[in-house]
This record gives structure tokens, sequence and C-alpha cells, in this order.
């Protein structure tokens, strides 16, 4: 993610790219049971 | 035409073959001079035996006054920064009858009390450096011709403030369901932070503003 700060005076500059954090979930139930 | 100011029949005027006259008369109906003109004048002797001839006009020292007041003082608003206002100005109409050679900047830093800010500015816009963001600062200019300084022209005030810093790098954290964004107030320079921007990087890699996801 970006951001970018506001006031009355205008838009600051956009900030670097955050970090990268992984997204997981926990995985499909097994099938062909 | 004869002065009612200058009677040249006056014991005192002829023996001292000089008189004097205000300025404000010769500016005035019928004479009517403008700021800047010069003052001519011829004699005519008189004795008992009648008038001589009239001399020749004189030097034509010229009559000046103070220059009107600077107007249109206001900020020029491209150049803001957290610690410098940048305001310029005009001429006011009349030059009273000398140039303007340069301007006296004065500025009171919320203390109530002004004090000169710089002198011997030959331009009609300046920057005051070193300032202290969110704090309002008043100025107020004259203008200088060869007669002296002019009156202050109306006084501006103008808080020291421009865009905020550019945030620190946010980070983002995986917490069970959700994903939570962080970030650092950063630096407001000098007026509150009124909302923030947050863009969101997409499976393409470009990046999305999304209000309905995260409105900041």
């Amino acid at each position: 993610m970006k951001v970018i700060a506001t006031n009355d005076y205008g838009d600051s500059l956009i900030s670097e790219q955050g970090s990268n954090d992984g997204i997981e979930l926990v995985p499909d139930a097994p099938i062909n049971l | 035409m004869e002065l009612s100011d200058c009677d040249a029949s006056e014991t005192i005027i002829r023996d001292a073959h000089s008189c004097s006259v205000q300025v404000s008369i010769l500016i005035n109906e019928p004479f009517s001079l403008t700021w800047g003109s010069s003052v001519v004048a011829k004699v005519v002797a008189y004795n008992l035996y009648g008038d001589s001839l009239i001399s020749e006009s004189g030097n034509g020292a010229v009559i000046i006054t103070y220059a009107d007041a600077p107007v249109n003082l206001k900020e020029t608003i491209s150049a803001r920064t957290a610690s410098s206002i940048s305001f310029s100005w005009t001429s006011g109409f009349n030059n009273g009858g000398s140039s303007v050679t340069d301007y006296r900047v004065s500025y009171d830093g919320a203390t109530g009390i002004y004090s000169e800010l710089a002198s011997g500015v030959t331009t009609t816009h300046y920057t005051a450096t070193g300032l202290t963001a969110g704090k309002t600062y008043k100025f107020k200019v004259q203008a200088q011709n060869g007669f002296g300084f002019s009156e202050y022209s109306e006084e501006v005030a103008i808080l020291c403030a421009t865009s905020p810093e550019k945030p620190n790098t946010p980070s983002t954290t995986v917490v069970t369901d959700y994903v939570v964004f962080n970030w650092d107030a950063p630096v407001d320079n000098g007026s509150p932070i009124t909302s923030y921007h947050v863009f969101i990087r997409k499976a393409d890699l470009s990046f999305i503003e999304d209000p309905t996801v995260c409105d900041g």
C-alpha cells in the first residue's frame, strides 16, 4: 500500500510502497475421498 | 499670478528680496501644480518712476512629497513552504513626484509589535525565511522616494503552512481474517492533516484507491 496525507494546503507526496505481508488462508478441504 | 502669501510690497520681503509659499497652496487652484512639477517664478521691481522689465524665469525647483502607500499586498501562493512566506505588492497610484527607489518590509510574528524585516528592497515582492510552520505572520510595506517613506500599506496576515510531508512507508499486517494497514502521521507543515488517501496494490501490481474499502 501507499499513502498520501492531505491538509488545507494540499496533498503530500505519495509514500513509498509498504511491506508485503502475505495473505495465508486455510487450504481447501481434501476431495475424492 | 501674484501670490497673496508672497506680497513683495511688504517691507520685510522687499528688503530680504525673498519670500516663501506653502507647497500646499501651489498644488491647489489657481496654480494646480502637480507633484514632480517645477515651480517657476518671475519678478518685476517697482519704484517711484515705474516698473522694471519682467525678469527671466527662475530655475524651477521641483515639488515632491511622499509616495502613496503600496497596495494589493498578497501572498504568492505558489511559493509556499513550511518555513517561508512569499508575498508581492503594487506601487501606490501616486509616486509623489519622485520615483520610488525601494521598499521597506515590516513584520509582526504574533507579538503585536511590528519590526523591520528588510529595507532597500528594489523589487515588488519579498520572501520571508526562517519562519515557523503553523504560526501566523503579519506584513506591511512602505515605499521610499526622494522625499522619504510613505505610509504603511494595509497589513496582510499569512499562516506559514504548506501541504504535509510525505508519509513514511506504511506497513501491512495480516491478522486472522483482516489485513491491517498502518502508517505514521507525517509532519503536517503548519496545517492539521484533514485526510489520507490510501492506495492498495492489485494483483496486476497497479495501485488503486478504494474509499469503500479504506476511506482515509
